[in-house]
């Protein structure tokens, strides 16, 4: 069990990886645990649940899925690769659009494949907010509340220009 | 395999999207319908409750009441955590009580809505959106219905909203990036609606205490007056039309700001040209939740663009401003 948990947690050398594979795929109760580890997991990080059979169903779809007998020695447009790849996945993300019922715009969030260095950055993370004089501070949240007049998104969820004001506000005092 | 995978998404996301705009231009009648109710329920509905704002790992909690009767619409919005604060509009009046440095903010807000039932901005919401109904969750202790705003392109936000089933209310709104993390959401985790909501949740708590407070009345004298104000964007993100364009005065500024918005039906991006001030802030991106900042100066003018959109879409908004010769 022990040697699960750091297979979880990425602790183990190649080789005992691969024993921690070959045993979970022998032991169906450490396979369960396996699984359950990784729902705490999730409900701990606040992740969406998947459904019990989530994994069942995905197995189900990918075994309905055509498989390629490419001959070994025959060269294939790379584009031609490129577009069965993401057709297979294109089954993947809608069969998990059907089963997180509470995020249908999050297609593939438990694909598993932790983000590496080399990925794109996020926007979001590029445009850390810098710290602006508190001066001008109150100068940016006269804009906020003038542009939020005009914001239809606003004006749907009601209370939003206050909410994203006092906010702001709240950061200058907090700081 | 790791450095491949983006690519298959966007790979993926260009061959999902070219399908799914042909198939539907429209949006389903049902979901449209469910978006127009949502418009109306938050300016028309009693409710009360405490509600959670939530944006990057920050989160605030506040209490909102909001009543509707024959003297016109009033809120009462007040902070949970943090420095208290409390806001009290009576249409558009609207106070802001600051106990801290015993202030009183008045202002005046003019109603500006946008209904959704405005034919041209349905047909903006689904030409830059795919609206379709979710499942139906449970959000508050009420049964809500999930609408699913999915955008066409990177140059905007998605949404969902959770919509309670009697009145439209939305309980809970959340906005998504391109890479669908959570930018940042409301929801209610206590509500009472309808009869329940009683005049006292909308008294305030601090205006008898405030007699003796500054009072700043300063962006209570504004005036506005559409005009020409000579600049224009000449990369305009797709989708996205001007909705007006103005000068204005803005509280603590000494001259009138030239105010330009433009909107894709659901989001705006607002450009403010101004007089360089004695302190500019410094230049570049900065985000407030789902509100994305770019601060420029253009020779002797400071640009601001201010909009509820990715921090690509307001950039592209600045960068390609230019004053018409």
């Amino acid at each position: 069990m022990d040697r699960i948990s750091a297979f979880m947690d990425g602790e183990t050398r190649p080789h005992e990886t691969e024993q921690a594979i070959l045993h979970l795929k022998q032991y169906q109760e450490h396979l369960e645990s396996w699984h359950t580890f990784h729902l705490i997991g999730d409900a701990m990080r606040g992740d969406p649940m998947l459904r019990n059979d989530f994994t069942t169903r995905v197995c189900g779809r990918l075994q309905q899925e055509p498989i390629m007998l490419a001959p070994r020695f025959r060269w294939r447009k790379p584009l031609n690769l490129a577009l069965s790849a993401a057709a297979s996945l294109a089954a993947v993300a809608v069969i998990l659009a059907l089963v997180i019922t509470d995020n249908p715009l999050q297609p593939q969030p438990q694909l598993a494949v932790a983000p590496g260095p080399e990925t794109i950055p996020n926007v979001q993370t590029v445009a850390l907010p810098q710290p602006v004089p508190t001066a001008n501070r109150g100068r940016m949240n006269e804009y906020l509340m003038a542009h939020q007049e005009f914001s239809p998104s606003t004006a749907l969820q009601g209370v939003a220009p206050y909410v994203r004001t006092v906010s702001v506000a709240r950061g200058v005092d907090g700081r | 395999m790791r450095s491949a995978f983006p690519a298959f998404l966007v790979l993926l996301g260009g061959i999902g999207c070219a399908g799914y705009v042909k198939a539907e231009t429209g949006a389903p009648p049902d979901a449209m319908a469910w978006l127009k109710k949502i418009a109306a329920a938050s300016r028309q509905v009693n409710y009360a409750g405490t509600f959670v704002y939530q944006h990057g790992n920050q989160s605030e909690t506040s209490r909102i009441a909001h009543l509707v009767n024959a003297g016109g619409e009033s809120e009462r919005l007040e902070t949970l955590d943090g420095p208290p604060r409390e806001i009290i509009r009576n249409n558009d009046n609207v106070t802001c009580y600051l106990p801290e440095t015993k202030t009183v903010v008045i202002e005046k807000r003019v109603a500006r809505r946008f209904p959704v039932a405005l034919p041209e901005q349905v047909s903006d919401i689904a030409d830059n959106y795919v609206i379709r109904k979710g499942g139906q969750g449970r959000v508050a202790g009420y049964n809500c219905q999930m609408i699913v705003l999915e955008p066409r392109d990177n140059l905007r936000y998605g949404h969902t909203f959770c919509v309670e089933l009697t009145t439209g209310l939305p309980l809970r709104a959340r906005v998504f990036s391109d890479k669908n993390e959570l930018v940042e959401s409301f929801a209610f985790t206590q509500l009472t609606l309808g009869n329940g909501v009683s005049k006292a949740m909308l008294k305030s708590r601090y205006a008898a205490k405030s007699k003796a407070w500054r009072v700043d009345k300063t962006a209570l004298e504004q005036a506005e007056t559409n005009a020409d104000t000579g600049w224009v964007v000449k990369n305009q993100p797709a989708g996205f039309n001007k909705l007006t364009e103005m000068r204005r005065s803005i509280a603590g500024r000494p001259v009138q700001v030239s105010h330009i918005v433009y909107s894709d039906g659901l989001a705006a991006v607002s450009i403010f040209i101004e007089p360089m001030p004695e302190s500019p802030p410094p230049a570049g991106a900065t985000y407030q939740g789902a509100v994305n900042i770019y601060v420029k100066t253009q020779a002797d003018k400071m640009v601001t663009v201010v909009g509820e959109t990715p921090a690509r879409t307001v950039k592209q908004v600045a960068e390609s401003l230019s004053f018409r010769e």
